[in-house]
């Protein structure tokens, strides 16, 4: 009877060895797969956020807006980006989600100062435009006035001149 | 010359004069004459010239080269140049079809240029774990700026150029904001390497 006992406890403890062998084994797969799932995540994220951020910064640009230091942080953010794919290739899922993370946080707020000095740079473009409008009316009218008036006093004396030169009539003596 | 012509020159003397004061305007209103577009893609030797390059390469060595792109696409750009291993015999890219090469990237650089901007960077690289079985050259590991990378790459004996050939590739992307990704820019560069174990 007591080795039926001692082979039971023994079955039993085999038993639940497994399962919590299985039961590890399991979830440290999940924890596993669920960290790489999340890096595939916060990359494609990161992503995301420096292709907005470019658009806004190219944009910004393409209106003369003087964009130089968002340039200097999307590269650094691009730097980063490409580091945490690097890391996520080689399968180092906690370094790739730190330097996502990195490039996440340099781009955060460059759309809004993108479209900032966009605004800003159009407003001085249209200030531009009206002010070289202003000028260039004047001057074609300048131009014009001026031009029109030294024809007048040329063709005045010109005239003139054309009238001295005509041979006067003298009356013949018979 | 009679009164007519001297209005006639008087005329075209006004007219180019008011041409210049409205010139402010037109330079606003017409677009710019745009020349050709493209994107310079280069690699250098390590003595930063177009010379030297790295081609008997054996496991262990650490190898130099620098890497360069020029814009001339009339504005700032964001690119992508992606790195990639091949035996040299399959893989490459399509440059007929402007189709990239089908292979996975080892590494990738993203950077930004402006207009008429210049970007380069010096890379390193060398080749880990190569086994030679038969006339069958195995390449195990490639080690890029610092990273080792596992791929499994093989390359039969070439009797006709004595070697075992691969060749390290680099692909130019550019990020199209109509396509809303990346697009391959159609250019690549490439070193071909007679691979030796150490």
């Amino acid at each position: 009877v007591n080795g039926d006992i001692f082979m039971v406890s023994w079955s039993r403890l085999l038993v639940i060895t497994i399962f919590f062998c299985l039961l590890i084994a399991f979830s440290i797969s999940s924890v596993y797969s669920l960290s790489e799932v999340d890096t595939v995540e916060i990359i494609s994220e990161a992503e995301d956020a420096l292709d907005v951020a470019y658009e806004a910064v190219s944009k910004a640009e393409q209106v003369g807006a003087d964009v130089s230091g968002l340039w200097n942080r999307l590269s650094l953010a691009g730097e980063y980006l490409a580091e945490a794919n690097v890391k996520y290739r080689v399968g180092s899922y906690e370094n790739a989600d730190y330097f996502a993370g990195l490039c996440i946080e340099m781009v955060s707020g460059v759309k809004g100062e993108a479209i900032e000095l966009s605004s800003g740079a159009t407003r001085q473009n249209e200030i531009d435009f009206f002010v070289s409008l202003f000028w260039s009316s004047v001057g074609v009218v300048i131009v014009g006035v001026t031009g029109f008036m030294l024809w007048i006093i040329f063709r005045r004396r010109y005239l003139e001149r054309i009238l001295k030169m005509k041979p006067e009539v003298v009356s013949g003596e018979s | 010359v009679n009164l007519n012509d001297y209005r006639a020159l008087f005329l075209v003397v006004v007219s180019g004069l008011a041409l210049v004061a409205v010139s402010p305007i037109i330079g606003v209103v017409l677009p710019e004459s745009g020349s050709e577009r493209f994107s310079e893609f280069y690699i250098l030797g390590p003595d930063h010239m177009a010379e030297g390059y790295p081609f008997n390469v054996q496991s262990g060595e650490m190898y130099n080269v620098f890497l360069g792109v020029e814009n001339h696409m009339g504005g700032s750009k964001y690119y992508r140049v992606s790195v990639k291993f091949s035996n040299g015999t399959e893989f490459l890219p399509d440059l007929d079809n402007g189709v990239s090469s089908s292979l996975p990237p080892l590494y990738e650089y993203r950077f930004f240029v402006g207009d008429g901007g210049v970007w380069e960077s010096a890379v390193s690289f060398g080749f880990e774990d190569v086994v030679v079985d038969g006339d069958v050259l195995s390449v195990g590991t490639v080690v890029f700026d610092g990273v080792s990378f596992p791929v499994d790459i093989s390359a039969v004996w070439d009797s006709e150029k004595d070697g075992h050939f691969f060749v390290l590739f680099f692909e130019l992307w550019h990020y199209d904001p109509e396509y809303d990704g990346f697009r391959f820019d159609d250019r690549f560069v490439g070193l071909w390497l007679n691979m030796n174990i150490s």
